[in-house]
């Protein structure tokens, strides 16, 4: 079986149904994580959408993006844009819910969370920050996320920071390793 | 894929597939079983669409 892998796409016409599936798979775990973080109680029950939340925004997200309802954005891999559009859809429902008189517990969001909800604010800022912390000060690493901000072209980054194309992958290697560490360190606490 | 792709994989993929039950109810596998049926189905619908819009009068 040859194995997929997820990438990014020119358009959307160019994604395969493999990677669709991944997409998909990959979504739905990183929503349900974030959901549960939530803690939504009735606004994100199971009756309201005949299956689990995560899944019913990961599917109207797909639906969008593959419709063209959504634009295609080349620069982000098929699971980024999933998730894009299903925090932004979820944004909308608790925005609905709360202002609905039908539900008087209205569902409160924490700052933090409400920021990687809501479509003004740039994603890329909170995963940045979030980069810039584990980074811990590796000045590498730092101005490795510097060019990286402003350009996602490896070769264009390596231009920028006049090192050779590998070194560029090494320190994104390096960064996602610290990533993981500390994402695991957390988990342990919880 | 660029570093917001890869840190959104990295968060997903920490999410074992009994996390995943826990937190949704649902396993994986049944997951993966309506997910295949949802993209077949919207492939499917799409496709009829378009076929409409080509033949309007019918």
């Amino acid at each position: 079986m040859t194995k997929v892998k997820l990438k990014q796409h020119a358009s959307r016409e160019l994604v395969t149904d493999p990677e669709w599936e991944l997409g998909m798979e990959v979504s739905v775990k990183f929503i349900a994580k974030k959901l549960a973080k939530m803690n939504c109680g009735a606004a994100m029950a199971e009756e309201n959408f005949g299956m689990p939340a995560a899944e019913h925004f990961v599917y109207d997200a797909f639906d969008k993006l593959y419709t063209g309802v959504w634009e295609w954005n080349s620069h982000c891999a098929v699971h980024t844009q999933l998730i894009k559009i299903a925090l932004s859809d979820i944004h909308h429902h608790l925005d609905s819910w709360n202002n609905s008189d039908e539900h008087p517990q209205m569902v409160e969001i924490d700052e933090r969370l409400a920021n990687h909800l809501t479509d003004d604010v740039d994603f890329m800022d909170v995963v940045y920050e979030i980069a810039e912390s584990a980074a811990d000060g590796d000045q590498d690493l730092l101005d490795y996320l510097k060019a990286m901000r402003y350009c996602d072209d490896y070769e264009l980054i390596a231009e920028t920071l006049d090192i050779p194309v590998r070194q560029v992958y090494q320190r994104q290697r390096k960064l996602l390793r610290r990533l993981e560490k500390r994402k695991n360190n957390k988990n342990k606490k919880e | 894929m660029n570093l917001l792709d890869k840190y959104l994989l990295l968060e997903a993929n920490m999410v074992s597939n009994d996390e995943y039950k826990r937190l949704t109810g649902s396993s994986l596998e049944e997951f993966r079983v309506r997910m295949k049926q949802h993209l077949a189905e919207t492939k499917k619908r799409v496709k009829a669409e378009k076929e409409k819009k080509f033949r309007p009068d019918d």
